[in-house]
């Protein structure tokens, strides 16, 4: 096996690692950190997959992506935090809310009741 | 490829996708974010192992640096609000909110079939040859730069580059209106940080990133470098200089702020319309002026990068103040915010 084919096969993995993880924590902190470490899968495999097809020159237009990739990445996190932050000042818990407020056993509701 | 080489790639490759796991199934906040940031110091190896210096730059500054000091203040507002020794499920996930176990398990098992067929998919294709790459080695002397990832974001793809400029300064848009522009961080005017450790680092290490940005943004046309990865030191030189309290924190609501951001964004649109009667194409550069644009744009958008970045660490981590307008639809709202002001009042 070649070494590039390994970075690729961790990026799947860790793809699908915080894949997992965005779907079944509920805190909204770990969803951030979760979807911030999808990018950087998806990041190892957009750089990792095309080096396969052409070991001899390295491609730089998937390099100017994730360039592009991890800025855009820091700017949405920020702005993930910054909006959990608000459901924090709310609910003073990290997690979003059920859809009805009065009943937080109920996990198909709409929550048009509360407004 | 030496069997010493193999054996690096096979520990990174290791260490990524263990500290990836860790972080990402501890319980504890403040664990997590010491592992986020050296998940993203071991990306940085990886990208140099890939043979992408560009990328690798931006990682350490961007992924490790600027990423983890936000996820650091916020840790750090949180827990200075809930005092010494308190348990809060702020900081401290219990799970008790988590999806019930058969979802965990079903979800489980749908992730790892989709591994297996993406590892199958990805293995098994891919063996076309790429044309791409060649063409752009072809054409990249008609670029005016050396560096043909430079090449590609500033030339053959600057639209891409172009729109994300716009999407930084939509997101510092959205996270300053988060906030309605209250003052968020940042100590007191009059009230300097005494900490002998982070002033004798700041005086340090800042004017040694400037130079190393300074150079990044003029070395980008030929080596590794450009506008992203010199933005980003300046943006970690810039969270420096905020926290050791030497420079006012840059929040979106000062126009200086503004102007600087806007400023990159409106000399790239401006550089795109001002060819066009001599080529016909938006930001298509005229023979023998693409080299000097080029540079420009890079300097400009070197400082709207640095600004942002500064700004987005500035105004988002902080437990934002009560607003009264949401207040006085559901007064039993916000029990944070009433429990801040208790505890500036007394």
């Amino acid at each position: 096996m070649n070494p590039v084919d390994l970075y690729m096969l961790a990026g799947i993995a860790i793809t699908l690692i915080a894949l997992y993880a965005a779907l079944t924590r509920a805190h909204l902190f770990w969803k951030v950190l979760a979807i911030n470490l999808m990018g950087t899968g998806i990041f190892l495999i957009l750089l990792a997959a095309p080096s396969r097809r052409t070991p001899e020159i390295a491609d730089p237009l998937p390099q100017a992506m994730v360039l592009t990739g991890i800025v855009v990445a820091v700017a949405a996190t920020a702005l993930a935090l910054g909006i959990a932050l608000r459901v924090i000042a709310r609910s003073d818990l990290p997690f979003l809310p059920d859809g009805d407020e009065d009943d937080p056993d109920s996990p198909g509701s709409t929550g048009e009741a509360s407004r | 490829m030496t069997a010493l080489g193999l054996l690096l790639d096979a520990s990174v490759v290791l260490l990524l996708v263990a500290l990836a796991t860790r972080l990402l199934l501890t319980r504890h906040l403040f664990e997590a974010i010491v592992l986020f940031v050296s998940y993203g110091l071991t990306l940085s190896l990886a990208w140099v192992r890939l043979g992408a210096p560009n990328i690798a730059l931006a990682e350490a500054a961007l992924g490790a640096g600027v990423t983890g000091a936000l996820f650091l203040n916020t840790y750090q507002r949180l827990a200075e609000r809930i005092g010494d020794g308190a348990k809060s499920p702020l900081l401290e996930d219990d799970g008790s909110q988590d999806p019930p176990s058969w979802f965990k398990g079903l979800l489980g098992g749908g992730v790892i079939l989709l591994g297996l067929g993406a590892g199958w998919a990805l293995i098994g294709a891919g063996r076309r040859p790429a044309f791409l790459p060649h063409e752009i080695a072809a054409r990249l002397p008609e670029t005016g730069v050396q560096n043909p990832v430079t090449g590609v974001l500033l030339n053959f793809r600057g639209y891409d580059t172009l729109l994300e400029i716009a999407v930084l300064v939509a997101a510092m848009a959205g996270v300053w209106s988060l906030d309605r522009g209250s003052r968020r961080f940042g100590r007191a005017r009059g009230e300097p940080d005494e900490d002998p450790v982070l002033h004798a680092l700041t005086r340090f290490a800042v004017p040694v990133t400037v130079v190393t940005a300074v150079y990044l943004t003029w070395v980008g046309s030929t080596e590794p470098g450009g506008a992203f990865q010199a933005g980003s030191l300046l943006a970690g030189a810039g969270v420096l200089l905020t926290v050791a309290g030497i420079l006012p924190p840059p929040t979106a609501a000062s126009r200086p702020v503004r102007a600087m951001v806007a400023g990159g964004m409106a000399g790239f649109v401006l550089a795109g319309i001002a060819v066009l009667p001599l080529t016909g194409q938006f930001l298509h550069y005229p023979e023998g002026w693409a080299y000097p644009m080029i540079l420009g744009i890079e300097a400009l958008l070197t400082v709207s990068i640095a600004v942002v970045l500064v700004e987005l660490f500035v105004d988002v981590p902080a437990v934002p103040e009560p607003d009264p307008a949401l207040e006085s639809i559901d007064p039993s709202g916000d029990p944070l915010g009433r429990a801040l002001r208790g505890g500036e009042d007394s």
